[in-house]
């Protein structure tokens, strides 16, 4: 057993943004593509939480749904637990589908509103064949219940009885219900107030320590971020700019696209902090920069940044994608 | 506070539904100094967003005003009739909404929505309002501003859309600005670019801003003041940096202990157990009462009025004459 | 720690019907409440219709031909026996509204119930599948669209005869009617339910199914179908309404029901040839029956719709 679980190598994901084809042929015009995701490595290892940082635009919930199966790449693998995920027959991927789960933003969407909560969690339980027999699978919800912080009784309602926060803790524990090892939290408490957000991130802590799971945290929200993992990665449109170990990334932000992140998040310290006034915003995924997507945006592009892609590289204790930093002026 | 700007005294909000009356914003009191900025923040359900509606009249029925006033500069307007209180709207109160999308219309160019608004409350020819739309949105920080004056809604960002409309809300100088969850839509690098423009233009056109929304760090960065309210009902209010740091209310409290932070290093966030209650189901007594860690015998039974306390406003049995002990 | 658990248990089905909007938009209307009072009593008398009805008009051996064309009771030459006449072969006007009717909602029904079966497996796949299978369903839907159903009917009705030339006329015609009255309704349902699948099909309940591994039909079956069939009882009893009269006009034709279990469309038809021979009552009550049915159904149909509708609550 290696000590990553999750390995994503060279992951690309293309969308097809054309116009229909009497369009395209009248107007003259080329098909067009949005290039989501572009050329991302990393790995997950067993029992962490590893975190994925964007704003809209970066890529981070296709690679959520890529790494779920939810969509296919367009280049690149995705390796869980060594395997290969895309080659995978239906049977074989049948027992790895049992092994990750996910965890959804919006806690109104991510419930049949047609279903009883305990059907809910119980799906997947089911569908695995973990338990047998009617009596097994609903004393499993039962407990499943109490373990996210609800009754027993509530198994019996619809999601619409309950509040956001709640409903959060029913897709929590429809996620647990086939003891999965990996789950992907895709912005699983943007939707929530502060107060609620608290105790369910406090929640999938307790629930990490005690069943060893691994995260995919997905996030825009630093704070949250910081709060939750112990690495994290950044992404601009479609591409890793940084990764690094948590404290690290916050402590010495490497990139100058992390630096601007840092220096957006409000200062409820209120420590009275300047603030670098931040450039421009994130440009138009059909059509890109040249080069470092990011040097129109960037106070140290010089013309290498205008014409080339830079790649990730180990600088210090953290691997970022930037010529300035290659070139010792960052 | 006869100077103050906007005044609002015990107002009330109601609904009749089939079940009974339910109260959206309970006998809520507060003031706006000329040029300040008040924050105005709560969870979702807490009835911010209907305080702001109620001042600008725009409650959808059956919900109505049923109590305390509303009055700007000394005049009351919260029993105005639709016309008088149309004239009100757009000049001397301006509107910043969440969604851009939907505040502008999206088959009129920006240029013939501003000089509409400007014509409307103005009394200037075509070649002035444009030229004072130009002047505006060059100063919110739309680049090319002469050229993209003629662009249409959909032709901006999420960003340079709320630009846009804040260039609106400013155009006929109106004496107060409401904004409700102005940044919540956007990405965190334009938010604080937004909080940046909203902050400068009523700085330099001596506007009041009542800013509403979720967000404690948005508070932070742009608020002077804040009132916090839980289930329709005022909390606490007092200076941003008083109540954010130190914190009275046992609400406010649990609130700014939930937040992560970047600086902060600890294991598990304070959590308020529970949550809010609905509207139609709060306890007698004060409503935070049930998930309150300080919470004694009275707090079950009298619904705390708000009253001052060590330089501001605190509706808490705790800093009551006569509490035990 | 838990959270909500002092909630009691929830009403039984009973109390939540009674407390919800619906019945309460529906208390406040005299006129609605009138229209379902109506509908459910023909349905009554339609239902028991043998027991209820004074005579069987079906069975010849009962028949007097010197009935026939008795006026109905009221009328000189009346005769109580026959409260509202005979017709030409000695049948009692009022059984055979009752028996009438029963055929009419049976073929009213069953093809609607045809209709929507169709249309919502057609729906679903197309909302659901997409690309070609979305287009290939839609396109045949259009092209169905521009043609009239009496035509489509009429259509389907003589290639079936044609077809099946042998088959004994009397016994088929109720099969015939369902299914090409049911053919012409499918469209309404199909593109509703596509449109509601489109959009639930995006969200991510239906994602978290497709997680799990779970095959399409199965997806589109267990977790679709019950969000997207809202709509759908709405324009069922509305159809319902339009089936029946279709049914009546095909009847009326002369290609819908015959006339040994007539229908009420047939039992007008049978009457139109004596309404200017001063036999009126053969066509004007069963045609009489049948507008109060048809108003009944269609303003419960749109009440329904109306109460259904979240927007206008």
């Amino acid at each position: 057993m290696t000590d990553v679980l999750v390995g994503i190598e060279n992951l690309s994901r293309d969308f097809d943004v054309s116009k229909p084809w009497l369009n395209r042929v009248l107007e003259n015009e080329e098909k067009k593509y949005v290039t989501a995701v572009n050329d991302v490595s990393f790995e997950i290892r067993r029992g962490e939480t590893f975190a994925l940082v964007g704003e809209s635009g970066s890529g981070k919930s296709t690679i959520a749904k890529l790494i779920v199966g939810l969509i296919r790449p367009t280049g690149g693998q995705i390796l869980f637990d060594g395997t290969n995920v895309a080659t995978r027959g239906s049977a074989s991927m049948r027992q790895l589908r049992s092994r990750f789960q996910m965890i959804f933003q919006d806690p109104f969407a991510s419930l049949n509103p047609r279903w009883r909560v305990k059907d809910i969690i119980a799906e997947p339980l089911r569908t695995f064949g973990v338990v047998e027999g009617r009596a097994a699978w609903e004393k499993r919800v039962d407990e499943l219940l109490e373990t996210v912080g609800l009754s027993a009784k509530d198994g019996a309602k619809y999601p619409h009885e309950f509040s956001g926060g709640q409903r959060q803790r029913v897709a929590i524990a429809r996620a647990l219900s086939a003891q999965p090892e990996f789950i992907v939290c895709d912005e699983p408490t943007s939707a929530l107030d502060v107060s609620v957000q608290a105790q369910i991130l406090n929640l999938m802590r307790d629930l990490q320590d005690e069943f060893g799971l691994t995260y995919l945290f997905i996030s825009h929200d630093l704070s949250v971020v910081r709060h939750m993992a112990s690495r994290i990665g950044v992404l601009y449109l479609g591409r890793l700019v940084e990764v690094a170990e948590g404290k690290t990334l916050f402590r010495e932000p490497k990139h100058p696209y992390t630096k601007m992140l840092l220096d957006a998040v409000p200062d409820l310290e209120m420590t009275g902090r300047s603030r670098q006034p931040v450039e421009g915003e994130i440009p138009n995924p059909i059509d890109p920069p040249s080069g470092c997507t990011y040097h129109p945006r960037c106070p140290l592009a010089n013309d290498r940044c205008k014409r080339e892609v830079p790649v990730l590289k180990l600088h210090e204790n953290s691997k970022a994608a930037c010529f300035a930093l290659e070139e010792g002026r960052g | 506070m006869s100077d103050a700007l906007l005044s609002v005294r015990d107002l009330v909000v109601e609904f009749p539904t089939r079940k009974g009356i339910l109260t959206a914003v309970d006998r809520v009191s507060f003031d706006i100094a000329r040029g300040e900025v008040l924050g105005v923040v709560g969870e979702s359900g807490a009835g911010k967003s209907m305080t702001g509606s109620a001042i600008i009249g725009l409650i959808e029925p059956p919900g109505h005003i049923a109590g305390g006033t509303i009055s700007i500069a000394g005049q009351r307007i919260d029993n105005l009739p639709y016309e008088a209180m149309r004239r009100v709207r757009g000049k001397r109160i301006g509107m910043v909404f969440q969604d851009p999308l939907t505040s502008l219309n999206p088959i009129y160019t920006i240029a013939e929505q501003l000089i509409e608004t400007i014509r409307t409350h103005m009394d200037l020819n075509e070649r002035q309002a444009r030229d004072r739309a130009i002047g505006l949105l060059d100063q919110v920080g739309i680049p090319a501003a002469s050229r993209r004056i003629d662009d249409y809604p959909h032709q901006f960002s999420g960003g340079m859309r709320q630009r846009v409309v804040i260039a609106l809300a400013l155009c006929v100088e109106p004496e107060l600005i409401i904004a409700d969850e102005p940044t919540t839509a956007l990405d965190v690098s334009v938010q604080s670019q937004i909080i940046d423009v909203l902050k400068r233009m009523c700085a330099d056109h001596g506007t009041a801003i009542m800013l509403i929304t979720h967000d404690m760090g948005v508070i932070a960065e742009a608020a002077d003041r804040v009132v916090v309210m839980y289930a329709g009902r005022v909390a606490e209010i007092g200076a941003v940096r008083d109540v954010i740091k130190d914190a009275k209310h046992p609400y406010t409290k649990g609130l700014m202990g939930s937040i992560p932070t970047l600086m902060q290093d600890s294991d598990r966030l304070t959590q308020i157990p529970g949550t809010m209650p609905r509207l139609t189901d709060i306890p007698p007594g004060c409503a935070f009462s049930k998930r309150c860690p300080e919470a004694f015998d009275r707090c079950f039974v009298e619904q705390p009025d708000c009253r001052p306390y060590q330089g501001r406003d605190v509706a808490c049995l705790l800093y009551d004459e006569g509490k035990p002990q | 720690m838990t959270m909500d658990s002092e909630r009691l248990k929830p009403p039984g089905l009973w109390a939540r019907v009674f407390d919800s909007d619906i019945w309460y938009s529906f208390t406040r209307s005299k006129v609605i409440m009138a229209a379902a009072i109506v509908t459910f009593l023909i349905f009554l008398g339609a239902l028991f219709a043998p027991l209820i009805a004074p005579h069987d008009p079906f069975d010849m051996a009962s028949l007097y031909l010197m009935d026939s064309l008795t006026p109905p009771m009221w009328e000189a030459g009346g005769n109580p026996v026959y409260p509202l006449g005979t017709d030409d072969q000695g049948r009692d006007i009022l059984s055979a509204i009752l028996y009438g009717s029963r055929i009419s909602l049976a073929v009213g029904f069953a093809s609607v119930a045809f209709a929507a079966i169709l249309g919502i497996s057609l729906g679903l796949l197309a909302g659901y599948m997409g690309g070609r299978v979305d287009s290939i369903i839609m396109r045949i839907a259009d092209v169905q669209l521009t043609f009239p159903s009496i035509l489509i009917a009429l259509l389907i009705d003589g290639s079936v005869r044609s077809v099946f030339g042998g088959i004994d006329r009397e016994q088929s015609a109720f099969y015939v009617l369902v299914f090409s009255i049911g053919l012409s309704f499918w469209v309404q349902y199909a593109r509703t339910v596509r449109s509601s699948t489109l959009v639930e099909k995006d969200k991510e309940y239906v994602q978290a199914a497709r997680l799990i591994g779970l095959h399409p039909l199965r997806i589109m079956a267990s977790h679709v179908l019950p969000n997207v069939m809202g709509p759908v009882l709405v324009i069922a009893t509305i159809n319902l309404a339009l089936a029946i009269i279709t049914e009546a006009t095909l009847s009326f034709l002369g290609v819908g029901i015959p006339s040994t279990q007539p229908s009420l469309g047939t039992l007008i038809r049978i009457g139109n040839d004596f309404l200017f021979s001063g036999e009126w009552w053969i066509a004007a009550f069963p045609g009489a029956a049948l507008a109060i049915l048809v108003l009944a159904v269609n303003l419960l149909g749109d009440w329904l719709r109306d109460a259904l509708n979240p927007r206008l609550r």
